[in-house]
């Protein structure tokens, strides 16, 4: 027993020692350095992130990590618990929902005096943010990028789509694929376009005869634009700027978004700063960054999502794409989306 | 000492495959407090996702949830460089073959502890791990290409 403890002694004693070591190197590393919490998609080579930290470190000098975000939920709950001792400075990829939903129990950093992009921007763009301004909750976030949602079928499709109740036509059963709401962001945008645009009790029938319709409701939209690809669906609940992604990348102008005439849903993302960062000087200039023309032109390349100054997309295949009509972007209340998620669950236990 | 870590096949031989299994174990358990150190406490990393999902769980005991959230949390920075602590503790001691016995009683606890904050997909090889343990402890699994050998010659005793 004696021999037990002198081991175990030992190993917490080197463990010790090595973790005293660690403290004063870390230090010294965080003078210059920002850490960023975001989704494995932004900080995937293919995606934004490592383009950004390339051209802000050398324009700065400082130093950026990204720390991989597996569900904003989970994260900012991790956050929350850890208080000041959180290991991030700024979180990056929270749409409208992440904000309504999550945010209220994390500290933020008023940054609104760092928005650089103006409501005219916005207007320019197409997109209507007023109802921000009247957010309290939202003055504490920066959007950076956002898309309209619609549905993208291949243009040699004969699917005529014109509204939402078309997507029930006999010919479209098992035909389309779908996000869950509870999982996936386009997939709770699609809930709450079908809430917003009609009265209740319609929506929850239109809901309950989509349930059997549907080819699938996958829980990403990776997984659903996967099986779309794949041809196992003919319509995806996406972007609509997935087909730019088909143009640019693959050089195949077969995508098309869909027009509809109750109008589009609109996703922003927004970034935040923690009011727990370690060196919110430097986040503060990573944030300016992401709104300066550079990080909006990498953002936009990148992440095939709109930036938020139109100017960018000029003499790009952005530029390409059609005005669709939108939905005013619209603030939803935290009860109010758990109001339609449990709808939603009911149906799916009931009917799925 | 060294001497005896090379006697013991010729003499308990018959717990060579048992050794060699513990030391695939041992193994298991050093990347794993090396991952852990690297995420857990180089990064300082906040609360692991594990435990965050693993509190909306139903499968877990009432009073573990409890102490999760009221203690686990609060004092993760401690919880989890003693979590490490212990799994290098018997990944190191499986690997050599020293004082395997009591430390299969803390693999086995941690391994109760994963089962209760894992998915249900990993809850079977962390069953498999638990009957490895009792099998390590039962046999005095260090005896055999393990230094417990040298110090079983010498002391005797029901901890080697």
């Amino acid at each position: 027993m004696r021999q037990f403890i002198l081991y175990m002694t030992g190993i917490f004693s080197i463990l010790f020692l090595l973790y005293v070591y660690r403290e004063d190197s870390q230090q010294l590393n965080d003078q210059s350095s920002i850490k960023i919490y975001a989704s494995g998609s932004f900080i995937s080579s293919w995606g934004p992130g490592p383009e950004l930290k390339t051209l802000f470190e050398k324009q700065t000098g400082l130093k950026v990590s990204f720390i991989e975000m597996s569900d904003p939920g989970i994260t900012l709950q991790k956050v929350s618990f850890s208080a000041e001792d959180a290991t991030g400075d700024i979180v990056l990829g929270l749409d409208q929902f992440d904000i309504a939903r999550f945010t209220e129990k994390v500290r933020w950093k008023d940054i609104s005096h760092l928005n650089t992009i103006s409501q005219s921007i916005f207007i320019s763009s197409g997109l209507n943010l007023n109802e921000l301004k009247n957010s309290d909750q939202f003055m504490k976030f920066i959007p950076y990028d956002w898309s309209a949602i619609s549905f993208v079928k291949r243009s040699d499709s004969n699917y005529q789509i014109n509204s939402l109740p078309d997507l029930l036509q006999p010919n479209l059963k098992s035909k389309i694929a779908f996000e869950d709401p509870r999982t996936s962001s386009p997939g709770l945008q699609f809930l709450l376009w079908v809430a917003s645009t009609q009265n209740e009790d319609q929506a929850i029938q239109f809901l309950k005869d989509l349930n059997a319709h549907a080819h699938s409701f996958s829980p990403s939209w990776s997984t659903a634009y996967g099986l779309f690809k794949n041809k196992n669906a003919d319509v995806v609940l996406s972007y609509i700027t997935s087909p730019i992604y088909h143009l640019v990348e693959e050089n195949d102008s077969n995508y098309q978004a869909l027009e509809f005439s109750e109008g589009l849903p609109v996703q922003v993302e927004f970034m935040g700063l923690l009011a727990s960062c370690k060196n919110c000087e430097a986040a503060q200039k990573f944030i300016s960054f992401v709104q300066s023309k550079d990080g909006q032109r990498i953002i936009m390349n990148k992440n095939y999502m709109l930036p938020m100054d139109k100017q960018i997309t000029e003499g790009t295949a952005f530029d390409t794409l059609r005005v669709f009509k939108l939905l005013d972007f619209k603030v939803y209340s935290k009860e109010e989306i758990n109001k339609w998620l449990r709808i939603w669950s009911d149906i799916r236990k009931n009917d799925g | 000492m060294l001497q005896a870590y090379f006697e013991s096949i010729k003499y308990v031989g018959h717990l060579l495959p048992i050794s060699l299994l513990r030391i695939f174990v041992g193994y298991f358990y050093l990347q794993q407090a090396l991952a852990d150190w690297k995420m857990r406490i180089l990064s300082n990393s906040n609360v692991s996702d594990l435990i965050i999902d693993a509190l909306s769980s139903d499968k877990m005991p009432y009073w573990y949830r409890i102490f999760l959230s009221e203690h686990v949390i609060p004092h993760w920075n401690v919880y989890a460089f003693i979590l490490v602590g212990l799994q290098l503790a018997v990944g190191l001691s499986y690997l050599i073959g020293y004082v395997v016995r009591p430390a299969s009683i803390i693999g086995l606890f941690l391994c109760l502890n994963y089962i209760a904050i894992g998915s249900s997909q990993q809850e079977l090889f962390f069953r498999m791990m638990i009957a490895c343990q009792v099998t390590f402890m039962w046999v005095g699994a260090g005896r055999c290409l393990g230094l417990d050998y040298f110090f079983y010659k010498r002391y005797r005793g029901i901890w080697w």
